[in-house]
């Protein structure tokens, strides 16, 4: 009835224009329909529908109960759809409202998945609950059945199943329905709510139910129940679009062949969600790798240089020998030998910070020049006499020494390069400051003289006082000649007398005991004193004695007379 | 392919699943199973028009504890009435289901099997009462046991069922 278009309506109700200019024999169409044109029409026309309102009531009503008694099905079937629409917004809306309401409870979560998923969920447009729900619930549908809902013969299948069973399973779904029906239906042939899902196992099985036909959705794992919305769409789609054919389905799938390809949209699937890096990440990751490696490389390449950079140093210092040598990329180290001549190794390298490591570890080299540095830093080094000065140098039989010391220091230094290992050293060139001292001690005191009268053994006046100088000066003398590592001992003699005759020897031994009894009554020491006869000519020489000193007794010590003995 | 639901009915233990383990699987089994509920099989029969895909509902037999499911029925496009020979109970009982079949379903074929046929010496169904369900729907003696008799009479509610 709804469906007959607007021209085959009875002109009189959908032409106004028409109505007023052809008015009935009814007095209420002679009323004018403005009711502001005539207020009094106005009223009328109220009353009389009021009236005929009253009088089609129990008529229409009675006729819209016989109708939908006599074909409540034809009904059901045709507002399938609509109603379907109405129930699942209805359903939507409160579903909606629930998630609101979840949305409102979790909004203080602040992991940072949910902050993801709160972004997601705005962008959507969608609650996040919602969401969550979505993405908490991992599943996969296996199957779908479009079966006949009044014989149970399957009419379309999606998934993966041998044929053979297809038919049975849908068989089988239909008997448990209809055993449901039957057992908390209140039995065949009773208005029902149908099964609408049961569990096989680990599978879910949801029942969508149509006017003709029902889909049976396998599913496994958790699908949130929004699905079965989307089900119950792809359900109303065939039913609008096939529903001829299904409602003359009698066991020929033949014409209902495309709705597979409705059905395989329904194989849905959610896994679960792979964590993946996003890009940004994996660029900043790789940057930061990048650096890293870059950062790497450049401090290889540095400790390179600053490898060579040390060994170099290394090199150029005398006495030192690189034994073994390794870096990587935080560390460069050294194994050396040094000789004591090289000097303060780590103070010459100036590592200061440097990541180098230089272990140091001593030995003689034998090479001239780092071991005359060796003695040089070891006379540096010693605690020296101001009057010692002294150099080193080497030559092409070995080191040599020169310069001037004290004897004590010689003989300090002659011991310090023996330690040193430097066995041939030459000190010929060092003058003993000791020793020149005692020479010319020795000269003074063998200048001093004590003149006897002639022929006589008894000193002239005005000597007598020699005496005491002789005695002193041979204590001094005897006491430095230990400093100066010298043997002290000395020997009268006298002056020759222009002729030697007897006598002159016999007076010359009274001399000397009168001397030797002089000095040590002036206590000349206890070095050893003996007679040494003649003064011999160049001692007289040396010691520039004018040609007529006779008679005149001196005191020569052993060193120079030694060293002037003919 | 064409599909049609096929409903086996009868009294208790008179062969139902045994005839369609011969259909189906081309076997028998001494030993007795009583069916719970339904059991559903398929078979594919060539008939004059092509194969058709029967889609067998072995429901479980009645007796004094259980009667027919008739909620199973709904849909069928025929019915396998199946009769014990040796028993007569099970005639009076097909006939009522039979009646019943005639009421809720006009339109569906409907044949009589009469099983057991192999124990001939135990036969106890009266003739004359069989003679008058010949009169209204077809009558096929087989046994599932031989197998005979059994492929050509669900061969011919195929044919039936157009």
């Amino acid at each position: 009835m709804h469906d007959r278009p607007p021209s085959e309506l009875p002109s009189s109700v959908t032409n106004r224009g028409h109505r007023e200019e052809a008015p009935s024999s009814e007095p209420v169409d002679a009323v004018p329909l403005a009711p502001t044109e005539n207020p009094e029409g106005s009223a009328l026309l109220s009353a009389r529908d009021a009236r005929l309102r009253d009088a089609l009531q129990p008529i229409l009503q009675s006729s819209i109960l016989n109708y939908f008694e006599s074909g409540s099905q034809r009904i059901v079937d045709s507002l399938y759809p609509l109603i379907g629409r109405a129930v699942r917004r209805s359903v939507r809306e409160s579903l909606q409202a629930l998630a609101q309401s979840v949305d409102t409870t979790m909004r203080d979560a602040l992991t940072l998945r949910r902050w993801r998923w709160r972004l997601e969920a705005k962008r959507r447009g969608i609650p996040l609950a919602q969401l969550i729900l979505e993405k908490s619930l991992l599943f996969r549908v296996e199957e779908v059945f479009l079966i006949h809902s009044e014989t149970g013969l399957l009419i379309a299948h999606a998934g993966a199943r041998a044929d053979d069973s297809r038919d049975l399973v849908s068989g089988m779904f239909t008997a448990i329905q209809d055993f449901v029906a039957d057992s908390f239906g209140g039995g065949a042939g009773k208005a029902s709510d149908p099964l609408g899902r049961f569990q096989a196992g680990d599978q879910d099985v949801w029942l969508l139910h149509g006017p003709h036909a029902y889909m049976a959705v396998v599913i496994s794992g958790n699908a949130p129940s929004t699905y079965r919305e989307d089900f119950h769409r792809v359900l109303e789609e065939i039913h609008e679009r096939f529903g001829r054919e299904l409602s003359a389905f009698e066991g020929d799938p033949e014409p209902l062949e495309r709705v597979g390809l409705l059905l395989d949209d329904c194989l849905l699937e959610r896994k679960k969600d792979v964590p993946t890096r996003s890009p940004w990440l994996f660029w900043v990751i790789a940057g930061v790798l990048g650096l890293i490696l870059l950062g790497f490389f450049a401090r290889m390449l540095w400790m390179r240089h600053e490898h060579g950079t040390v060994r170099s140093r290394l090199q150029e210092i005398p006495g030192v020998v690189i034994v073994e040598e390794s870096h990587g990329w935080n560390h460069s180290t050294f194994q050396v030998l040094a000789d004591p001549g090289s000097g303060n190794v780590r103070a010459a390298l100036a590592l200061g910070e440097s990541p180098s490591r230089v272990e140091i570890k001593p030995y003689y080299s034998l090479e001239p020049e780092v071991m005359a540095n060796r003695l040089r830093l070891a006379l540096a080094q010693r605690d020296a006499d101001p009057q010692d000065a002294l150099t080193v140098s080497v030559q092409s039989d070995g080191l040599q020494v020169a310069g001037k010391a004290r004897h004590r220091s010689l003989e300090e230094v002659k011991a310090l390069a023996t330690s040193l290992n430097l066995s041939q050293v030459d000190f010929s060139k060092v003058t003993n400051v000791d020793q020149q001292v005692h020479v010319a001690e020795s000269v003074a005191l063998a200048k001093q003289v004590v003149r006897f009268l002639p022929n006589q053994a008894r000193v002239i006046v005005g000597d007598g006082e020699q005496w005491r100088v002789l005695a002193e000066g041979m204590r001094t003398l005897a006491a430095n000649s230990q400093e100066a590592g010298m043997a002290c001992s000395y020997r009268l003699m006298l002056t020759r007398p222009a002729e030697v005759t007897a006598g002159a020897w016999a007076l010359a031994a009274e001399r000397f005991r009168v001397a030797e009894a002089a000095l040590m009554s002036q206590g000349r020491g206890d070095a050893e004193v003996r007679p040494g006869g003649w003064l011999p000519p160049s001692l007289r020489a040396r010691l520039e004695f004018p040609d007529d000193l006779t008679d005149a007794l001196v005191v020569i010590p052993s060193f120079l007379g030694s060293q002037n003995a003919p | 392919m064409q599909q049609r639901k096929v409903c086996l009915i009868g009294s208790f233990a008179v062969g139902k699943t045994s005839l369609l383990q011969r259909f189906v699987f081309s076997r028998f089994a001494d030993k007795y199973l009583t069916t719970v509920g339904v059991k559903i099989d398929r078979k594919i029969v060539p008939t004059s028009r092509g194969s058709v895909s029967l889609i067998l509902w072995d429901l479980a037999g009645e007796d004094e504890f259980q009667s027919l499911q008739t909620a199973y029925l709904r849909g069928s496009a025929g019915f396998v009435v199946v009769i014990d020979c040796t028993r007569n109970e099970t005639m009076q009982q097909a006939r009522a289901h039979l009646e019943f079949l005639d009421e809720e379903f006009p339109n569906a074929a409907k044949t009589i099997f009469v099983n057991k046929v192999d124990l001939e010496n135990a036969w106890d169904l009266e003739q004359q009462e069989l003679s008058s369900l010949e009169k209204l729907h077809p009558v096929h003696r087989t046994s599932a046991k031989t197998g005979a008799n059994v492929e050509e009479a669900f061969h011919d509610l195929a044919e039936a069922m157009g």
